[in-house]
């Protein structure tokens, strides 16, 4: 049999707050993270809002000497995250073996601020001088690497054990700790920082998603009834931003030191559609593979879900093929399941939600309560399931199931469930 | 400290300041880059990069290891475990007048050498190298 691993350590910045607790309490509350986008001028754009994260301090949050001048937004995000759930977990560089630890992070790869771009281009159209483009200071070449903020991670724990960059767009940080969760079984470490961070808060990446039509445009005047996952007048995605970071341990290892013990992770399974690059198959399939997979993973059968963290993005597409999946693998248990969408509060944080989906997991079975979907007012009578409408609702949960689709059809499904000694 | 005009200390200063994203008061002339001030390689490299842009002096890293060496070739530097012996201890005294040639004799290793490279010994270096630019010129 192969190893059990538990997860022992969370830490999140997020459109709700700065850290874990501040963000489970703000889902719990239904309170909207989404507002007018700031971090460029929206004039002449589609879309002016998002869910961005406020009043971040990295240097107030991490200890200095970690690499971190040579991080961009994303990575200050899945930095500061780190260093809470390796606070939470109370793990440090003496834990275990520098080589027992390792790093799993999903995130974008990493590009020059596009300002700065931008401002280069216009310098060198306005001389005529090729070399403006050396006014790139060496180390910028580090700043779009998309492991450095791993690396600063690596360097706070002096982690020398395994380590893997996924970039599979918004299932990334369900690959990372998904396959953290495969590396812990295997044995190839005893302790892995899983998770992912992202900012599409940019103005290409609005331009773009735009350009998709997968943002919502019609909300601009109303930001927090933007996401609106399963309510029949959902648009579009709101774009979000984050990090989320949780430490993941094998099971002895973590009971040997007194850890704390949050939950278990259970199962993984992905999958791919082979379709097209941007639409969801309307018939679930995809989804279908990856939640089965996962859910026989954990040696579960589907009536033993209490509780789906839905991928629920707010896209017309996505809502109605994630729901089909749900209806086909569950059947009958499908109108029992508690399904929510942490995006309706928070905007989508990419390569950072699945991630954020398993720190919803843990909050709901950890304290009994299942977050709502917000925004629910007119139901999609093609959907039909109990998405836990507008306010959270007290509910035992022993194993939810999280989603995370991608652009591309890449799909990731995980089990998490609480901690039994006995199972 | 200047040469025509330009305040060498302080565009190092500066220079060593905003690529280790430090205060400017730290940056003082006695601090060791690599070791007080924990930069790494490429801090070096941004350092460098940074006091071209400034004072048009361009220095490549490789450019403060031979000025550490002095031109003498590395087995009459240092011994076969690679420890600097006296020949270098004595040039290294030249370049970095601020070192203990006695409390390190013996114990400093080729790789360490770089580690105690200071603010003050690279403005001298930037100021000595903006005067034979300026003689070349001339």
């Amino acid at each position: 049999m192969s190893r059990r691993v538990v997860i022992t350590g969370v830490g999140a910045v997020t459109p709700l707050g700065n850290d874990a607790p501040t963000t489970w309490q703000g889902l719990v509350d239904g309170r909207s993270g989404v507002g007018r986008l700031t971090t460029i001028d929206t004039a002449g754009f589609d879309v002016t809002i998002a869910g961005e994260v406020k009043d971040f301090d990295l240097a107030g949050a991490v200890p200095a000497s970690v690499g971190l001048r040579h991080l961009l937004r994303p990575g200050t995000f899945g930095v500061a995250a780190a260093w809470e759930a390796l606070r939470d977990a109370g793990v440090d560089q003496h834990t275990y073996d520098s080589a027992e630890m390792g790093v799993a992070m999903g995130a974008c790869i990493d590009r020059p601020p596009l300002q700065w771009l931008v401002d280069v281009g216009a310098l060198r159209d306005a001389t005529g001088r090729a070399d403006a483009f050396t006014t790139f200071a060496p180390s910028k070449s580090l700043e779009y690497s998309q492991n450095i903020a791993s690396a600063a991670m690596a360097r706070m724990l002096d982690a020398t054990g395994p380590m893997l960059g996924v970039s599979t767009a918004c299932s990334a940080s369900g690959h990372a700790v998904g396959e953290a969760f495969r590396s812990l079984q295997e044995g190839d470490a005893q302790l892995m920082l899983a998770g992912g961070y992202d900012s599409l808060t940019t103005w290409l990446d609005v331009l773009c998603f735009g350009l998709l039509g997968a943002l919502t445009k019609d909300f601009n005047d109303q930001p927090e009834r933007a996401s609106r996952p399963f309510d029949a007048e959902r648009t579009g995605f709101v774009l979000g931003e984050g990090g989320i970071a949780l430490v993941l341990e094998e099971l002895e290892a973590a009971k040997e030191r007194g850890a704390n013990i949050l939950a278990e992770v259970m199962g993984y399974g992905t999958s791919l559609n082979a379709w097209r690059m941007t639409d969801s198959p309307p018939d679930g399939s995809g989804a279908i593979e990856s939640i089965e997979a996962c859910i026989a993973d954990a040696g579960l059968e589907p009536a033993d879900i209490d509780y789906i963290v839905a991928h629920g993005t707010s896209t017309p597409g996505n809502d109605l093929s994630e729901t089909t999946a749900i209806k086909k693998v569950f059947g009958d248990a499908a109108e029992k399941v508690l399904i929510s969408s942490p995006k309706s509060m928070t905007g989508h944080l990419t390569a950072a939600s699945a991630a954020l989906s398993v720190l919803t997991a843990i909050g709901a079975i950890n304290h009994g309560v299942v977050p709502p979907t917000l925004n629910q007012e007119t139901p999609d009578r093609r959907l039909g399931l109990d998405f836990v409408p507008n306010t959270a609702r007290r509910h035992q949960v022993r194993h939810a199931l999280i989603n995370a689709f991608a652009f591309g059809g890449t799909n990731v499904g995980l089990v998490v469930g609480r901690y039994e000694e006995n199972r | 400290m200047s040469y025509n005009g330009k305040d060498f200390a302080a565009i190092v200063a500066e220079a060593v300041a905003d690529a280790l994203g430090i205060d400017i008061e730290e940056a003082v002339p006695e601090a060791t880059l690599l070791g007080d001030l924990d930069a790494e390689s490429i801090d070096l490299l941004d350092v460098l990069f940074r006091i071209e842009k400034a004072a048009d002096v361009k220095i490549k890293v490789s450019d403060i290891a031979e000025l550490l060496q002095g031109g003498i070739p590395d087995e009459e530097f240092a011994d076969e475990n690679d420890i600097i012996n006296e020949v270098g201890l004595a040039q290294l005294k030249r370049s970095l007048p601020q070192i203990d040639v006695d409390a390190l004799a013996g114990k400093l290793t080729a790789d360490e050498v770089l580690s105690l490279f200071t603010v003050k010994n690279l403005t001298d270096l930037v100021t000595e190298r903006a005067a034979a630019l300026a003689a070349a010129a001339a």
